[in-house]
């Protein structure tokens, strides 16, 4: 089996697991918790909410489900990197793949005009903070809620109406951060916070030691780019011809991998940097 | 360093914005309410902004 194809299945496996008519990650972790085979939607795995109350301590007032999956990302991301964001988020997938449909030339390369990190986690911090002052912004602007309106219409015919965060959040997921973003991912670098999350929960368990990490043989890096240019999350610099994977926001989707000339880039915890 | 940090005070005020909404009378319906959408609308001119004032400082070949 391809890379691609392989990468494509692990998309759609994500929506039987995580999205309806399905959502049978919610199915057994509910069974599992509750001793109930239920209907699930989206909101039973809501990731947002319960990062949200991180810091304000409501967490667990919330769905059960929803703070165990949590947890379960959460680990996934400090011992194996954000393989949820890279291998089974149709969410971010889409506008990946939407992106190839448009000319490059009309696409914004965001690293050129910002730095990433700092955006992504001051927007994470700002989640945190606004429950603090009695604020909620868990449904507005969620991309992956989103994604199920737009699943749920084809698969049951059903819409709600765009509320005009959500409006706002087309605007930006499909569109700004979409289409018109080089590597269709940008809605997934600057706003969203449970991938900013489980990047920061994999940069410290890489200088911990623990993580399974995209690196880069040094010795073998020919400097040509190719990575660079692929990386749907602009997470690759190249600098004295030789790569450097950014952990603030790599997501572990192995297209550098697949697409290094000289097999130069691998995924594991042994370190080959200097 | 001092970018970044501009940077991260700046996005932090992304979802803080949000904190407008309150008491503003917001139903979340498109055109009920005046500028009620704002985290979406601060995250538009904030990356409007940046690629707008890299561009006029030349540092980006369009």
């Amino acid at each position: 089996m391809t890379y691609q194809v392989k990468r494509i299945a692990g998309y759609l496996l994500g929506l039987v697991l995580f999205y309806a008519p399905f959502a049978l990650f919610q199915k057994i972790l509910g069974f599992l918790l509750k001793g109930k085979w239920q209907e699930q939607t989206i909101h039973s795995l809501c990731l947002r909410i319960p990062t949200e109350h991180l810091l304000d301590g409501r967490i667990f007032q919330y769905a059960s489900i929803s703070v165990v999956s949590l947890g379960i990302l959460l680990i996934a991301a400090f011992f194996f990197g954000p393989v949820f964001c890279g291998r089974l988020c149709p969410a971010g997938a889409f506008t990946e793949y939407l992106s190839k449909l448009v000319p490059e030339r009309l696409q914004i390369d965001w690293i050129k005009y910002t730095e990433i990190a700092p955006i992504r986690y001051g927007m994470l911090a700002g989640f945190c903070l606004v429950p603090f002052f009695g604020g909620i912004l868990a449904c507005a602007y969620c991309n992956f809620f989103l994604f199920d309106l737009v699943a749920n219409y084809y698969s049951q015919g059903y819409f709600i109406s765009l509320s005009s965060s959500l409006l706002l959040t087309s605007i930006l997921w499909l569109v700004v951060f979409g289409i018109f973003t080089k590597g269709g991912r940008g809605y997934c670098n600057f706003l969203c916070p449970v991938g900013a999350l489980q990047n920061l929960t994999h940069y410290f368990s890489s200088r911990l030691g623990f993580a399974q990490k995209m690196q880069v043989d040094e010795q073998q890096c020919i400097g040509c780019k190719q990575c660079a240019t692929t990386c749907p999350m602009r997470a690759i610099t190249v600098q004295d011809k030789r790569a450097k994977i950014s952990l603030h926001n790599c997501i572990i989707c192995g297209q550098c991998a697949h697409i290094c000339p000289v097999q130069a880039i691998h995924y594991g915890r042994k370190c080959h940097e200097k | 360093m001092k970018n970044k940090l501009i940077s991260f005070l700046i996005a932090m005020g992304i979802p803080v914005s949000t904190l407008s909404l309150q008491g503003a009378g917001c139903t979340g319906m498109c055109g009920s309410c005046g500028f009620n959408c704002t985290p979406g609308i601060f995250a538009l001119l904030f990356f409007a902004g940046k690629y707008c004032f890299q561009s006029m400082k030349g540092r980006v070949a369009l």
